[in-house]
């Protein structure tokens, strides 16, 4: 896989470390087994860093994107699940962030960035959200209490409504927080600088270290 | 032994079933599990712990709670540890400080015999005169002063920081911060209870409040149980509040962990300290607080002496008498400073167990034993306000316990800028005024019998709980305070021998304040520093009150007008590590890093980037390789650390016309053009490329350094000019790199079938957009270093598969990585400047000789004004290209002097040498300097001085250095 074009994760060396195994998701490698990975621990961090996404933003982003579909959050700092599973997060009232369903189907990324140009989309411009930005995934329910030592922001499930974004910063670094629950499991997406991604994965390591967290796979995700 | 254990129930917070041996000052001691340092100690007969800061007297535990400097101790690799607040641990090694020759037999107490040499201020006055003498007596002074030592080779411990939110803080964790907690809990507000002991409950947990001695516990529990009954209520015990900051923000520590704590409401239960009784040796170890021996029986069921004379000044003291009599210390006497004080049923239980109570009555000096403890007092009449009679008797004792008031905790008051007065009613201070948010309960605010307590500190929860947003609340009556004649106004007796102490860490006696006060140190800041009352490590916390009423009488003031110091954060001490916690100090890592790790390259930071410095063990070998790959056949520079930027939109074109100096609007599709940019000063601060790939869309790079100062500065302006145009900081988005040398057309003509590579179709300083062994990609065809290149830009996450591919494809050709080293090679080769290296802060385009990148004709852009300005006056200097004319000579190195006659005579300094090295490829030095203009053309010479002061001489020759005609680039 090594010689391989495809997207490969920011994160694809600790992964490696720790014998995570590989499989191919959305034109791109993702890290599906962690031996000894528990699903179920109090905080769980998975790599979903290959996984799709997309974003616009400009004055007519709202208006373009309305127009195919998307049912957008009413303000920013709000997230909206889509009916294809994908979530559209507002960053600005013309800035939004979307993640591709968790099943790993681009499909609704893929629609949107491929109806994109710049001749057709107006004052909406594209953004590669998929590189630009790591997204990690943390659930369990010691993830607020581990937040709160890297992250200045109130996360806990109490004060940061589902579906709330926080774009703020995670152990120094440019953050944006989104809670998005999974069933009855706090769960929060936090993307970052792709660049700082390890060193981002190395501080949430050593943060979820007091709560027995477990580095997950793909594969371990929950059905939403 | 004169300390030994108490059976059950005496000592709460030990495990008799858990031993623990560790060692003090060399000697073994045995503990049980959940005694501090102090308690262990002292059931092995061990009451000495420290030595005092300038006599080297003995010193010991005065309040069990550390609240005092004797207690510190060095633990381990940590100085300054309390003795009475740390934990005993299996092998924990203990040492006093501040002792010459150690504990027992301190040869600094000689100091002793020069006390009368040693006046206060004596250091100010003393050693200052002549000037010269300081030089003597720094080191001596340096030698004897401080606590403690610091072991620099510790180990690093792990240390880290976590944010706490709370509708309602309550800080403080006896009956009052309890009740408030509860109150606040069971209104439905969320709370966070902080302790600073292991255990809830403050005073209920050592204090005999009836006859039984058993309200107090009873009490306590149900208050613990109702708080476990409650989720809402998070209790941090072990934990203290080291500060009240803007908009009730806490700092809270525990163990090795600052939390950061915001809450919306606070509740102040903090209490109260007792305060000390100054009489003539008061100091002696075993003259403690009556709450210190109640702690230390009921705690760690330590008996705290043999024989005790118990000092009163409130009922609270016979309580005192009660627990020693229950625990078998035999009371010699109560003295009661109150000629006639009120018998309450505890004062009666007192008395009818044979107490002998003599009212109207103090101590005027103790006496020290051989051990350095106190062996007896001279008891004495009250006559008056710090005025004793003759002595009356001499009882022998191992134990004075002083209950003579108290002294509420309201530093964290102070620190919010509540109004604090003096309240000659009680002899304690009365809070006027407090600042929204922030609320008081308890003893803390003047509510002292359990049952005020206990309703204080329930209507404060409620209160607080209101005031953090829960609705429906309904707020009792306030609770009348009730702390008339706990607290003896004046417990101070001075003697004409001295050695009565009103500031045990500074060892300062009661004649020090009005000497320094006669000295004209009269006010209450300048005392504090001339004398240093208050500023030792417990920063006066149970004496600054007796500092206070000794000025006001030396001077004739009156306590309130007297004032106090400025009380400052932290309450307690925090360590270093605390401030740091873990650090944070993000990285950042291209695609392709651990490629170069596979290369073998070293890593140099770039900012927060980490770039490969060179490629192999040997550095010099590896540039020299490096440069003549690039030269002669293909090398591989990962550029991903540029800045990457979109500017897209109608007005993107009018947009980078304003932002930089140069021409974009004629700039065509496909095509690349250097861009300059300046601030508004008019001098330059940033460099890069424009690559035009729409006609409203450019891709702009800067340096790696700039770019986030060049995206804010575009963001700055354009919320001012509001053009239509978006921009996206794009760098982390691409990964890039630079496929440089003769042979890079043909290493990329393998994996890229879309795109035209000819030199025809695809030209110097050209953009093409297709695929790169797949990857989608931006191709430009630009370079620094002078030779045949393509940058190519792709996703992040394909980043190290491109790099792979390029390798795998140019490894027949003898493609090389090449690092940064090579690449300042290569520019400088080529002439190229460096923004920040071959530019300061100063620098504009015209000495820098960048005037070519000028769009001259331009109306407007940033800096234009500034420049032309600078441009309109005489030029002092030049950036040249320079050699050596000994190139086999000493090089220079970055920023050596150039050096030229001074008109005046001698020597001065005319510029400096920016960028040098010895060009493998020209086999010569070349370089960049800052010249005086008149040393500017070609042929000129200049002086450099180099290192050891020799002087060299460099010749003026134009750039690039390499290939002059441009040729190669081009192909």
């Amino acid at each position: 896989m090594a010689s391989s074009s495809l997207r490969r994760s920011f994160l694809r060396v600790p992964l490696n470390k720790i014998g995570a195994t590989w499989a191919d998701l959305a034109s791109a490698e993702i890290a599906a087994l962690i031996p000894g990975e528990n699903a179920s621990a109090p905080v769980v961090l998975r790599d979903l860093s290959t996984m799709p996404r997309t974003g616009f933003k400009g004055a007519d982003s709202p208006a373009w994107l309305e127009a195919r579909g998307v049912v957008l959050p009413p303000a920013p700092n709000l997230a909206t699940k889509q009916a294809d599973g994908s979530l559209v997060a507002r960053l600005a009232p013309a800035e939004f962030l979307i993640l591709g369903a968790l099943n790993g189907d681009s499909a609704a990324t893929d629609r949107l960035d491929s109806a994109w140009t710049i001749d057709s989309a107006g004052f909406c411009f594209q953004l590669p959200r998929r590189d630009s930005h790591a997204w990690l995934h943390l659930s369990g329910d010691k993830v607020t209490a581990m937040f709160a030592k890297i992250c200045g922001v109130d996360l806990r499930t109490k004060a940061f409504a589902n579906l709330a974004i926080a774009q703020t910063s995670v152990a120094r670094l440019s953050a944006i927080v989104i809670r998005d629950d999974l069933g009855n499991i706090p769960s929060y997406h936090l993307l970052a600088d792709s660049a700082s991604a390890i060193y981002l994965w190395e501080s949430l390591e050593d943060a979820m270290k007091e709560f027995s967290g477990s580095i997950a796979g793909y594969s371990s995700l929950p059905a939403p | 032994m004169s300390g030994s254990r108490l059976p059950a129930p005496w000592g709460q917070r030990i495990d008799r079933g858990q031993s623990v041996t560790f060692s003090f000052e060399g000697r073994s001691y045995a503990g049980y599990c959940g005694d501090t340092i102090a308690s262990a100690l002292a059931a092995n007969g061990q009451w000495v712990l420290s030595r005092s800061f300038k006599y080297h007297r003995p010193r010991g535990m005065i309040s069990a709670a550390g609240l005092e400097a004797n207690t510190m101790v060095h633990c381990g690799d940590e100085p300054n540890v309390l003795a009475d607040r740390h934990p005993i641990a299996p092998g924990l090694v203990v040492c006093a400080q501040n002792t010459f020759g150690g504990i027992d037999r301190d040869y600094g107490r000689l100091m002793e015999l020069f006390t009368r040499f040693l006046p206060v201020g004596f250091y100010y006055r003393t050693f200052f005169t002549p000037k010269i003498a300081w030089r003597f007596w720094e080191p001596v002074i340096r030698k004897l002063a401080g606590l403690g030592a610091v072991n620099v080779e510790a180990h690093h411990g792990y240390f880290d920081k976590a944010y706490l939110f709370a509708d309602v803080a309550v800080i403080g964790g006896g009956p009052a911060g309890m009740a408030a907690a509860i109150s606040a809990g069971r209104s439905g507000a969320e709370v966070i209870l902080i302790d600073e002991n292991v255990v809830l409950g403050g005073a209920l947990t050592y204090a005999r409040l009836d006859v039984t001695g058993r309200q107090a516990e009873e009490e306590r529990l149900k208050l613990e149980a109702e708080i476990a009954s409650l989720s809402n209520i998070t209790v941090l015990t072990g934990a203290s509040v080291q500060g009240w900051f803007t908009d009730n923000w806490l700092p809270v520590i525990q163990g090795n962990r600052l939390f950061k704590l915001r809450a919306k409401a606070v509740v102040t239960a903090t209490g109260a300290a007792e305060q000390p009784l100054v009489f003539r040796h008061n100091d002696l170890p075993g003259i403690m607080f009556g709450t210190a021996a109640q702690r230390l029986m009921r705690h760690y069921a330590v008996k705290p002496g043999e024989r005790a004379v118990v000092v009163v000044a409130n009922n609270d003291g016979y309580g005192v008498a009660l627990d020693l009599l229950d625990a078998g210390v035999e009371v010699a006497a109560l003295l009661d400073l109150r000629a006639s004080p009120p018998v309450d049923a505890v004062a009666a239980a007192a008395q009818s167990r044979g107490v002998r109570v003599i009212t109207g009555s103090a101590v005027k000096e103790a006496i020290e034993g051989r051990s350095g403890r106190v062996r007896a007092v001279k008891i004495a009449p009250v006559l008056g306000e710090g005025l004793l009679g003759a002595s009356s008797e001499t009882i022998d004792c191992d134990l004075v316990c002083i209950s003579v008031g108290y002294i509420p905790q309201t530093a964290l008051l102070s620190h919010a800028d509540a109004k604090l007065v003096p309240d000659p009613q009680t002899a304690m201070p009365r809070i006027e005024t407090l600042p929204a948010h922030l609320f008081v309960a308890g003893s803390v605010a003047g509510r002292w019998a359990l049952a005020a307590t206990l309703a204080d500190g329930a209507r404060a929860g409620l209160v607080a709980a209101a005031d953090a947003g829960v609705e429906g609340i309904t707020i009792p009556a306030a609770i009348p305070a009730d702390g008339h004649g706990l607290t003896w106004s004046w417990p101070i007796f001075p003697h004409h021998k001295g050695k009565e102490f009103v500031d045990f860490d500074e060892d300062l006696q009661y004649h020090d304040i009005p000497d320094a006060a006669a000295l004209g140190y009269d006010h209450i800041q300048l005392l504090k520093r001339f004398s240093t009352a208050g500023m030792g490590p417990t920063q006066g916390k149970i004496t600054n009150t007796l500092i206070q009423r000794v000025l006001a009488r030396a001077t004739g003031a009156s306590p309130d007008l007297v004032g106090t110091t400025t009380v400052r954060p932290p309450i307690g001490g925090e360590k270093i590590g605390h401030l740091a916690g873990r650090s944070f100090d993000p990285i950042r890592l291209t695609a392709m890093h651990h490629r170069h790790l596979q290369a073998g390259a070293s890593m140099m930071p770039a900012g927060a980037w980490m770039r490969p410095a060179y490629y192999g063990d040997d550095q010099a070998a590896a540039i020299t390789a490096e440069v003549a790959a690039a030269r002669t056949s293909v090398g591989l520079i990962d550029v991903s650390t540029l800045g990457g930027l979109d500017v897209r939109g109608p007005d993107a074109a009018a947009f980078l016309e304003r932002i930089y100096t140069w021409n974009y609007a004629n700039l065509a599709v496909g095509r690349v053009r250097y861009l300059l940019m300046l601030n508004e000063g008019g001098y330059i601060i940033d460099d890069g490329i424009a690559a035009r790939l729409h006609e409203q869309h450019y891709y702009v790079t800067a340096t790696t350094s700039g770019v986030d100062q060049v995206y804010r500065l575009m963001l700055w302006f354009n919320a001012q000019w509001r053009m239509k145009v978006d921009i996206a900081n794009v760098t982390a988005a691409y990964a890039g790199v630079n496929l440089i040398g003769p042979k890079s057309r043909d290493v990329l003509s393998g994996l890229c079938t879309d795109i035209d590579l000819s030199s025809e179709a695809f030209p110097y300083l050209g953009i093409r957009t297709g695929t790169v062994a797949g990857i989608s990609a931006r191709v430009m065809r630009v370079g620094f270093g002078g030779e045949l290149g393509y940058e190519i830009h792709v996703p992040a996450g394909q980043g190290e598969a491109l790099w792979d591919a390029l390798t795998d494809a140019g490894e027949p050709m003898g493609l090389r990585p090449v690092g940064i080293e090579a690449q300042r090679v290569l520019r400088l080769e080529k002439g190229h400047v460096i923004i920040g290296q071959d530019t300061d802060s100063l620098t504009h385009p015209k000495e820098a000789g960048m005037s070519w990148a000028i769009g001259r004709k331009k109306p407007r852009f940033v800096g234009r004004a500034a420049m032309l300005a600078m441009e309109a006056k005489p030029q002092t200097r030049q950036l040249v290209g320079f050699e050596l004319a000994d190139p086999e000579g000493p090089m220079p190195k970055e920023s050596h002097l150039v050096i030229d006659d001074c008109k005046s005579g001698g020597k001065e300094i005319v510029g400096r040498v920016t960028s040098v090295t010895r060009s493998p490829t020209l086999k010569k030095p070349i370089g960049l300097a800052f010249v005086p203009p008149e040393k500017a053309a070609p042929g000129s010479t200049f002086q450099i001085k180099v290192e050891a002061g020799r002087m060299i001489t460099a010749t003026v020759v134009p750039i690039p250095f390499y290939d002059p005609e441009n040729r190669r680039q081009e192909i």
